[in-house]
């Protein structure tokens, strides 16, 4: 199995949303999972607008939640209620995410991916210690905005010190396109800065998506820009 | 007028009593024991932060009060407040773990966590009908 983390410069940037669309991509040839890392924000199952069911076990082992052909596990499985504040801290996250990966029965997946709560998280420490060894990649979901250089720079930092390779750079909301003249506006700043703080670290982009109305309740929308997961992961 | 320990300690020890008495006469909540938590020398803690502990243990698909528990499969770790409120009805389990001062410990504590709402739904209405 391989395992990637989905890991972003900071919230709101569309990391699920690339991650569900990477995990449905892949899911066209391999078994795919996603294990939701957000602990106190999950959102995969929302962006999925996935309806959440209850839970079932296994042998032994909870068995993950599988819609449109991706296995998954979150805690809004656990809390079924939208509106409950989880409010965990330290030796909980990292007990929660442990459980999340050694008693959920995953089963034979090709692939499985981690979304991970923004920025250097503490789900995301969590993450790369428990993992340690067996994360074949990070991808990193940015937008062009000038904010999120340093933070760019943060966890790629984060990634050498913890031997994880980087695979590559999405960057989401790089512009809006004109629905008349189909011009690029650059809303939330010009690519180029981010893309030169990339030759820094010898990192490419994998690709450039444009800021889209309705991808919240359309998830899927975007997916024709993941045909490199083929070949990348 | 102020409770002492001992009374306390001696009202949630009938509670938990009662409770499980009840928890072993549902057919549905042994279905989701026997599904969720059966397992060879499975037992479960329940610690009130500084007041007291309580252990069961599951025999088949029955929970069962016992007095002394030296590795619990898992560990409820409540604060008496917490406990309260869920005994009361003001929280559910669930809302205590999430975000009041409970915590479930062990190597294996998700498969047990699916149906501690259940369970402590149960030591609810017990208290409900002591009028506590």
């Amino acid at each position: 199995m391989k395992i990637f983390v989905d890991a972003s410069t900071k919230g709101g940037v569309g990391k699920t949303t690339t991650t569900v669309n990477i995990a449905r991509k892949l899911s066209l040839k391999y078994k795919v999972g996603i294990l939701d890392g957000d602990l106190t924000s999950p959102s995969v199952c929302k962006i999925l607008n996935a309806p959440i069911v209850k839970i079932r076990v296994g042998k032994d082992k909870i068995l993950p939640y599988i819609y449109k052909d991706i296995r998954i596990f979150s805690t809004a499985l656990l809390t079924a209620d939208d509106d409950m504040p989880i409010l965990f801290k330290g030796e909980k996250k990292r007990s929660t995410i442990e459980q999340f990966i050694n008693k959920i029965d995953w089963g034979d997946l090709d692939y499985l991916l981690i979304d991970a709560a923004p920025g250097c998280s503490d789900e995301l420490i969590e993450i790369l210690e428990l993992y340690k060894n067996k994360i074949d990649g990070m991808i990193i979901v940015t937008t062009p905005s000038r904010l999120s250089i340093n933070s760019i720079r943060k966890l790629i930092s984060l990634c050498k010190k913890k031997d994880i390779k980087v695979t590559g750079i999405i960057m989401n909301m790089a512009y809006v396109a004109c629905e008349n003249c189909g011009t690029h506006n650059q809303v939330f700043g010009n690519p180029d800065d981010i893309i030169k703080t990339l030759h820094d670290f010898d990192l490419d982009v994998l690709c450039v998506l444009p800021l889209l109305s309705d991808v919240e309740n359309k998830p899927f929308k975007i997916i024709d820009n993941f045909k490199w997961v083929y070949e990348v992961m | 007028m102020e409770v002492s320990k001992e009374i306390k300690s001696k009202l949630i020890s009938y509670l938990l009593s009662k409770g499980i008495e009840r928890i072993n006469s549902k057919s549905d909540i042994r279905d989701k024991i026997r599904e969720f938590m059966s397992g060879d020398d499975r037992t479960l803690l329940l610690k009130i932060k500084e007041f007291s502990t309580l252990g069961f243990g599951i025999v088949e698909d029955r929970l069962v009060m016992l007095d002394d528990i030296d590795n619990p499969t898992v560990t409820i770790l409540i604060s008496e407040d917490a406990f309260i409120q869920v005994v009361r009805g003001k929280l559910t389990f669930r809302e205590a773990f999430f975000y009041a001062d409970c915590d479930v410990i062990g190597d294996d504590w998700l498969r047990d966590f699916v149906i501690f709402n259940s369970i402590f739904e149960q030591f609810r209405y017990v208290a409900q009908e002591l009028e506590l």
